[in-house]
């Protein structure tokens, strides 16, 4: 009978249910059969245990990408396709040049924070940043950076909902797949069963990219209210509460649907209580700050923005909100950012993460300044944060045994519609930022904007019947599947091996998906540029 | 005790066992028996619904299997010393029957979780009466308090009690207007009006001066008035020209002899005033300590003056103690499936209106109208979903939502396509179900001047009406600010893009759906209109949508995952010979909508999920996890027996519930910025965070009120278990442990079966048998009911129980 076969399968989460709580905070003994063939096939496993980690920024509702790294060249980039919403070309600058970054300073102490208002050379003869972005500049120019454009994957789907799905789970267009491609990672790494903690996340749920059958990752909203009560209140009475909650965990019951998911995150509950009860999330530790003066300010910034007081040179310059490094709004993102760091600087997790929400700007977008500009402050910001936060606070990893990603569902409509916004479209672009990553300058590295020059290995054709238009009239079309961006990633940082890696994203086992060489995709005949020199 | 020699004659043991009757299942799994140390045990199989084991041996397999009378079981063992001679041994599990496990299953679908009260009366009448109960809930008589409306005219006699937390006395408007207030009065204690009244010229006989009541400048108007009087000669008419809060916008005194920490009892008569809308009066001890607020959550909603929090506390109050659980349930799956969102109405408000309780009041006051039309048409009993569909694109919430408010198809403009992808995506047909990119692009032309703009009431559903001229203050401003009138759905057809429509081109259904869907075709013409008659085009394609089989499938789908378990999916071949049940399920459902005119009532195909085997047996029962609405409200509902007086074993602070639901996973009601809605599944409320979360809320509502870390999740949650106790166990079995443990678990875990149950029955026994550090034995028998430390056992039992795994299901 069927239930025959998930009684088993209880019976080993029971036991190492147990385990678990004699065992406190680690070592248990039981391990899947999923890990048991990963430890047996690689006796050698280096996934997960070569001191480099990664830290992801889900941009939830699809970032306008084309306002983001603006194809600022492109002739068809203008105020016909744009009218209200155009990030304006520098009169004073020569787009075509080649060489560094440009980063705008403000140049006097007491100048706006984001006073420069065109999009900024990126030096790759082609491409801009959104003025929002100009925090990126400094990274970019010491080789911390990669900025990959047209980005997407074959027959896109233009669903929030499924692209994000397909992002997660590393499996375009397969709805089955409910495991993701950090989960996977780190089940092949082997580590989902000798440490509590793994894989983190810090938001609202647990995302698809950290969710499976057989481990569980953590997710936690708010860290500062992660522990338990008891009746009585008293130190007494939250043990009793304590033992005998532990003691219902063990218990075996019937399977049900949700009975293996409930038992794992209870499990996951149990022992990570302790763990993070070791670390400061309160506001009053939030004491990280930038290494030098900032922005050509006069002192440094606070790193994680969570007030006003601690929002760039606002409290120094008299609660002058044109010294903001971000939006008011952007301090519960902060927040979830500044946890996210912490845990993976001073826990032995080796992917974490967060989402940033808000970009599905249907309507009023904003071009310089506004919404979608806002978001971009936040981007910008949160990466030269966390190179300072990893480079200046470093415990168990620093900057250059880090990578950071950003991934959104998808771009948006080339062309701005009625309500002066953009709807849903296809390729969309990644950043890529750590010590570790091999941007400008670093060995030869001439440019790290990949995907957005003509003189790409797949061009960026310009005009109306070029790349920003190439799908559809109005779609970006893709000439880099992020597989390939994820896959680079997770074998040549984090250490899998190819034949790991084709577990982790099954496209990689696909030859005609030549995710790895580039070529034309088995899956759609588009032409694909393939794993990219990131890393 | 016997020899450590295993004897081997003990060492064969079988379990054969064929279902011969219903209440027996038959489970060929082999049972383990081992002997150690002269005991011999048995493991006993885990079956879902196991009631009771029964433990048969015989000494040959010639002679027949006899009941053992020796031994005992422990959860899943059984075990007992060694006898001498052969034997083998068969196990059977005596499983909770369909008609046994409905009650629950009904209380959890139907219904939030089931009350000990509705417990007992399901399984007295069955749970298809229940069903039929609920299936039409224009047959079930309901008044309940937190409905009642306060009119304009007449005195109101309004009490309030709770803890101070400092002696500030604070009376004030939230806004714009004038009441009269008289015999305002303050005791110790809970009961209104007895013992002595702390409060000076409380009775407003003489004028106010600095020695009792300090004036702020917002409400130097208020006088004493002789007119409209309660008792004496005189009354306190309160004028406020902007909203009070604090000691520089109230009329506010330091109350002598208040002491912080005690309980304190406010009473006061209340005469609303004339002004629209309606004035809403605060009269407020301490920061948070007493709060009346005369005006029901109810009344500030139906005048327009309530904020979101307002509806969120009643909807939730609603879904604690209706009677008619089942329209609550499929109104905040209506509300979710329709998703809209409040802060991107009152963003868009913030365009016209400076003052944000404004905006506040106006995106509210959207919410809860569409949330009374989910109610009014489910009590419909032919309601469609046609009618839902309506309701819901008619919605000026969801117009503004989903940015159809300001999209222009007229000269050269490019409609925005939010409203048109996800309606068909979301709403009626499932995504990438029948559709493709250009149909979203045609569709979006479709709604193109549907918006929404300020109308005279009486015109509030005509979206040809022009906008109100009614203004507010004499003057030349004719912004909408200054208008009087209802935001309703206005068509502006200057926006329409007028030409001809082809919808899903030259599209037939497929082969999967069978007969009699496959093979039609569901093209949509939609002719070259006027601008004005192109308000037609919008309601074309809404009837079109409608009952689609892709539509009739995608809603199916999604109201078996809401009513039997998660895995639904779009895309089944219903024609394949091995479609499995879920598949057959939604195929019953589809016909149920198709075959009955009109179609797609939604009682039709409610019915046939009822009626359908998945939903009443094991795969029904405690397949799902409760969303944190549903546990918060499950977990009062557990605990709430109603008295004879309208008093409740279990009492919900629902203006408190918001933030515990934003808490366990960002559940912010009416607020859900992604337009696929809060999940049903699982994964997505599951994770270490939330359920940290979770137990701290029911620790939290379990504990008295004294204790400290009740106040994190509302000081005002107030839970009685032993009052139910008391209520539902003989006066002698409140000292037995086992007692109470056997009705508690049964209480919470309805449909698992007692012999499931048995570890957690052991459990709450030693919990209750063991002091506060968990480790000292102190039998409960000890206690005297009425203390403390006995109440404190049973709390502390309760919480345990309800933050179990198992409660996390329904």
């Amino acid at each position: 009978m069927k239930h025959i076969n998930l009684i088993t399968r209880r019976g080993f989460l029971d036991y190492s249910m147990r385990a678990g709580m004699a065992a406190a905070l680690s070592s248990l003994v039981d391990i899947p059969l999923v890990a048991r063939r990963a430890l047996a096939a690689n006796a050698t496993n280096n996934l997960g245990r070569n001191g480099k980690k990664l830290l992801f920024i889900f941009l939830r509702g699809a970032n306008d990408s084309l306002n983001s790294l603006v194809p600022i060249q492109d002739s068809a980039y203008n105020l016909a396709n744009r009218p209200q919403i155009l990030i304006p070309k520098d009169p004073s600058t020569d787009y075509s040049a080649i060489g560094a970054c440009d980063n705008p300073i403000s140049a006097a102490a007491a100048d706006p924070t984001f006073g420069y208002g065109y999009g900024i050379r990126t030096g790759n003869g082609f491409a801009a940043l959104h003025p929002s972005l100009k925090f990126l500049a400094p990274l970019y120019n010491s080789g911390d950076l990669a900025m990959i454009h047209r980005v997407a994957y074959p027959r896109q789907s233009r669903s929030h909902f499924d692209s994000q799905n397909y992002w997660e789970n590393a499996n375009p267009n397969n709805n089955v797949a409910k495991d993701g491609v950090f989960y996977r990672t780190i089940i092949e790494s082997g580590l989902a069963q000798t440490n509590a903690l793994t894989g983190v996340s810090i938001q609202s749920s647990l995302p698809l990219s950290l969710r499976g059958p057989n481990a569980a990752m953590t997710n936690l909203s708010d860290p500062t209210r992660y522990n338990l009560f008891g009746i009585p209140n008293t130190t007494a009475g939250n043990n009793k509460a304590d033992i005998f909650l532990r003691e219902g965990l063990s218990t075996p019951f019937p399977d049900k649907h949700n009975r293996e998911l409930l038992g794992l995150q209870y499990q996951n509950l149990s022992q990570t209580l302790n763990i993070f009860a070791q670390l400061d999330f309160s506001e009053a530790g939030n004491t990280y700050t930038d290494s030098t003066p900032t922005d050509g300010d006069t002192a440094p910034y606070y790193l994680f923005p969570t007030t006003n007081a601690k929002n760039g040179g606002y409290a120094a310059h008299a609660n002058n909100p044109n010294k903001y490094v971000v939006d008011t709004a952007a301090y519960g993102f902060f927040n979830s950012l500044k946890s996210a760091s912490i845990v993976l600087n001073k826990t032995d997790a080796i992917i974490a993460g967060t989402s940033l929400d808000g970009f599905d700007t249907h309507s009023r977008q904003g071009g310089v300044t506004g919404n979608h500009a806002n978001l971009q402050r936040r981007i910008g910001w949160a990466m030269y944060a966390l190179r300072n936060y990893f480079s200046k606070y470093n415990d168990k990893v620093d900057w250059n045994n880090l990578v950071v990603i950003t991934m959104s569902e998808f771009g948006r409509t080339s062309k701005e519609n009625s309500d002066a916004g953009t709807d849903h479209a296809e390729a969309g672009a990644m950043f890529v930022a750590g010590g570790a990553v091999k941007g400008y300058g670093k060995a030869g590295v001439t440019t790290s904007v990949y995907g957005a020059s003509p003189k790409d290995k797949v061009p960026w054709l310009d005009g109306q019947t070029g790349s920003m238009f190439g799908a559809s009239k109005s779609y970006l079309k893709r000439a880099v599947d992020y597989r390939s961006v994820l896959g680079k990633i997770i074998r040549d940082h984090l250490g899998a091996s190819d034949d790991q890696l084709t577990r982790i994203i099954p496209g990689y086992a696909v030859t005609g998906e030549n995710l790895k060489t580039g070529g034309t995709s088995s899956k759609d005949g588009v032409s694909i540029m393939g794993e990219l020199p990131i890393v | 005790m016997s020899s450590n020699l295993i004897p081997k004659f003990f060492a064969v043991a079988a379990a054969i066992l064929a279902a011969q009757c219903s209440g027996l299942q038959a489970d060929d799994s082999a049972i383990g028996l081992s002997i150690t140390n002269g005991v011999k045990k048995l493991q006993l199989p885990i079956v879902p619904g196991t009631d009771k084991f029964r433990i048969l041996s015989t000494p040959s397999l010639d002679q027949a299997f006899t009941p053992e009378t020796s031994g005992a079981i422990q959860g899943f063992e059984w075990s007992d010393l060694v006898q001498s001679g052969t034997g083998f041994y068969r196990v059977e599990t005596i499983s909770l029957t369909p008609a046994d496990i409905l009650p629950g299953v009904v209380l959890n679908r139907l219904a939030y979780g089931q009350t000990p009260d509705e417990l007992e009366r399901v399984r007295s009448i069955g749970g298809d009466a229940f069903i039929q109960e609920q299936l039409a809930p224009e047959g079930i008589e309901e008044s309940l308090a937190i409905d009642k409306t306060i009119q304009p005219g007449g005195w109101q006699y309004i009490t309030a009690t709770g803890i101070a937390t400092s002696a500030d006395l604070y009376v004030y408007l939230t806004g714009v207007g004038d009441i009269f207030i008289d015999d305002l009065k303050l005791v110790e204690g809970s009961v209104a009006e007895q013992g002595t009244n702390l409060v000076k010229n409380g009775d407003f006989e003489t004028a106010l001066s600095t020695a009792n009541w300090t004036v702020s400048t917002n409400l130097t108007d208020s006088a004493l008035d002789g007119a409209t009087v309660k008792s004496g000669a005189s009354s306190l008419h309160i004028v406020s020209t902007s909203a009070g809060s604090s000691k520089t916008s109230s009329i506010w005194q330091t109350v002598p002899r208040v002491v912080v920490g005690k309980a304190y009892t406010l009473s006061y008569w209340f005469f609303p005033g004339a002004t629209k809308p309606l004035a809403d009066l605060r009269v407020r001890l301490s920061g948070g300590g007493i709060v009346s607020s005369p005006l029901s959550g109810r009344t500030r909603l139906e005048y327009g003056v309530a904020l979101i929090n307002d509806l969120r506390a009643w909807h939730i109050q609603r879904a604690v103690q209706s009677k008619r659980q089942l329209l609550e349930v499929l109104t905040q799956f209506l509300e979710n499936h329709f998703v809209t969102q409040v802060t991107k109405s009152r963003d868009f408000f913030d365009r016209f209106y400076d003052d944000g309780t404004i905006t506040d009041q106006l995106s509210t006051l959207l919410e809860f109208k569409e949330n009374q039309k989910w109610r009014a048409s489910l009590m419909n009993p032919a309601c469609t979903f046609s009618n839902l569909l309506t309701i819901s694109a008619e919605s000026p919430a969801m117009i503004i939502y989903l940015d159809t408010v300001d999209s222009k198809g007229n000269a050269k403009n490019i409609a925005n396509e939010n409203y048109a992808r996800e309606v068909l995506e979301l709403f009626t047909m499932g995504v990438d179900n029948g559709y493709d990119q250009a149909d979203i692009t045609t569709l979006s032309r479709a709604w193109t001047g549907w918006s929404v703009d300020v109308l005279d009431a009486t015109n509030e559903f005509n979206p040809l009406a022009p906008r109100s001229t009614n203004l507010i203050t004499v003057s030349t401003n004719t912004s909408s600010s200054n208008l009087f009138g209802v935001w309703s759905f206005k068509y502006k057809s200057a926006n329409h893009n007028t030409n001809s429509k082809t919808i899903f081109p030259s599209k037939t259904v497929p082969a999967r759906f069978g007969a009699p869907y496959a093979g039609r075709s569901y093209e949509l013409v939609i002719p070259a209109r006027t601008p004005v008659a192109g308000l037609q085009d919008g309601y074309d394609v809404l009837a079109h949508l409608a009952n689609l089989p892709f539509t009739q499938e995608f809603i199916c789908v999604k109201l078996c995952r809401l009513l039997v378990h998660e895995g639904f999916e779009t895309g089944y071949d219903f024609t394949d010979p091995n479609l499995s049940e879920e598949g057959q399920l939604i195929r019953t459902c589809m016909h149920a909508w198709e075959d009955n005119l009109p179609k797609g009532q939604m009682r039709k195909v409610l019915g046939a999920i009822f009626a359908s085997d998945l939903f009443r047996s094991q795969r029904g029962a405690a397949q799902k996890v409760k969303t944190p609405l549903e546990y918060t409200v499950a977990t009062f509902r557990a605990l709430r027996s109603v008295n004879q007086d309208g008093t409740s074993t279990s009492e919900a602070d629902a203006s408190s519930i918001p933030t515990v639901l934003n808490r366990m996973g960002g559940m912010r009601l009416f607020d859900r910025a992604e337009p696929d809605g809060f999940t049903e599944a699982a994964p997505g409320w599951i994770s270490a965070g939330t359920l940290a979360e979770r137990v701290r809320f029911v620790q939290g509502v379990c504990m008295p009120t004294n204790m400290t870390g009740k106040a994190d999740v509302g000081l005002n949650n107030l839970v009685n278990p032993v009052g139910l106790l008391k209520k539902k166990l003989p006066a002698a079995d409140l000292l037995s442990a086992e007692k109470v443990a056997n009705y508690l678990v049964d209480l919470f875990y309805p449909t698992e079966g007692r012999a499931n149950l048995d570890i957690y029955a052991r459990m709450v026994v030693r919990f209750l048998n063991t002091d506060d550090d968990g480790v000292t034995s102190k039998p409960l028998a000890n206690l005297t009911v009425a203390s403390s430390p006995y109440d404190i056992r049973i709390r502390g039992a309760v919480a345990m129980l309800l933050s179990q795994p198992r409660f996390q299901e329904q």
